[in-house]
């Protein structure tokens, strides 16, 4: 699998991907070591509650694209998993789907399990024009700040 | 320094405006006009009071032009000589496209001392050229609401007031927008990002599309085969 997330660097602009079970572990990622892999786990539980809050009004979610000023994150929901994608702003869009479309079957349909360990999934360097390290979330929305 | 977009630089100066700006602070435009027009310049002076600007153009020492709000040559230099601060800038070899004043300055400015002195005496408050209301800030697109291709939508200001609905239980996909907005926004500090302004969220059989502007928020659900750019577009 971790093959399959590095061939999406092929697409210019995308940033990092993993790879997440139906319960919003961390399966495998591709993404720079500056995140933790706990966070992940976070991103996958926040991730699917967003989607059972929407499910009511569009029975079901296969996809959500969710755009920052600076980066996208495209997130599609398999039966077995979810494939996760951090690309810029100016990623072509089109071939990144395709690419998407391309790594999803060759994952296949398959239920990917948590990694086991730290070790067991992939970390690669940040690169120079990585988003900021994370920090203490901000509950902010357009600039406002919401608490 | 923007120029007018019915301004074109004169072809035998350079195209990068020049000039100079101030701030008035008394009733000066007249003399900063008639300076302008002793001088022979080619000139468009530039007046902003607030969120009214207006534009006076001089070409060769003579006024030829001006503009402000909805109002164009005579009526909008006689309106703006009231004016009794502003900020002003000088673009030099500004020209206008239209010519729309072609009466002596000397008579234009003395007209305008004229209609100042009247304007100022004058009982009513009712101005002579009423000027167009100020334009809001930003405003929501109700209209799209009328649209057969959504199904149910919701547009909530920043204050998350309910402002305009669409389809059944609005309150409820206002619920649900909202939590999934704030979900989002950490999702997105995670990931050490931040500016959420959309998402979208597609089903095998319905899409929903969330826009946040800085009036508000608006979220749509259409079917599986609407075109999400596109309302994107109209909604941005």
């Amino acid at each position: 699998m971790n093959q399959v997330l590095k061939a999406l660097k092929d697409i210019p602009g995308v940033f990092g991907s993993f790879v997440l079970t139906p319960d919003g572990a961390l399966a495998s990622r591709d993404m720079p070591e500056v995140y933790a892999d706990s966070i992940f786990s976070e991103i996958g539980r926040r991730l699917n509650g967003i989607s059972e809050a929407a499910e009511p009004h569009i029975d079901a979610v296969n996809e959500l694209v969710v755009k920052f000023e600076s980066h996208w994150l495209i997130s599609r929901r398999r039966p077995g998993f979810t494939f996760n994608v951090l690309a810029e702003q100016s990623v072509n869009y089109p071939a990144l789907k395709m690419a998407l479309n391309v790594a999803i079957r060759q994952i296949g349909d398959v239920t990917v399990t948590a990694a086991p360990t730290a070790s067991a999934v992939t970390a690669v360097p940040v690169a120079a024009s990585s988003p900021t390290a994370p920090e203490a979330p901000k509950r902010r929305w357009r600039g406002h700040v919401l608490d | 320094m923007n120029a007018s977009r019915s301004a074109l630089p004169s072809s035998d100066e350079e195209p990068a405006t020049k000039g100079f700006e101030g701030v008035m602070v008394s009733a000066n435009l007249h003399n900063l006009v008639q300076m302008e027009c002793l001088g022979m310049h080619t000139r468009m002076i530039r007046v902003d009071r607030g969120d009214v600007v207006g534009r006076i153009y001089v070409t060769g020492g003579q006024i030829v032009h001006a503009e402000v709000g909805g109002l164009a040559g005579q009526e909008a230099l006689f309106e703006m000589m009231t004016w009794t601060r502003g900020a002003f800038s000088l673009e030099d070899g500004v020209r206008a496209l239209d010519e729309t004043i072609t009466r002596p300055w000397e008579n234009l400015l003395m007209e305008a001392a004229h209609y100042h002195d009247e304007k100022v005496h004058a009982t009513s408050t009712v101005t002579l050229f009423p000027l167009p209301p100020a334009p809001m800030i930003e405003t929501l697109d109700m209209t799209l609401f009328d649209d057969p291709e959504i199904l149910n939508a919701v547009q909530f200001s920043v204050d998350d007031e309910l402002l305009e609905a669409k389809g059944d239980d609005p309150e409820a996909l206002h619920s649900a927008i909202a939590y999934a907005s704030q979900l989002l926004v950490h999702v997105g500090a995670a990931l050490g990002i931040e500016g959420l302004f959309e998402a979208q969220l597609i089903g095998p059989e319905k899409k929903m599309l969330c826009i946040a502007t800085a009036a508000g928020t608006t979220a749509v659900v259409t079917s599986s085969k609407t075109n999400l750019t596109a309302i994107s577009k109209k909604l941005s």
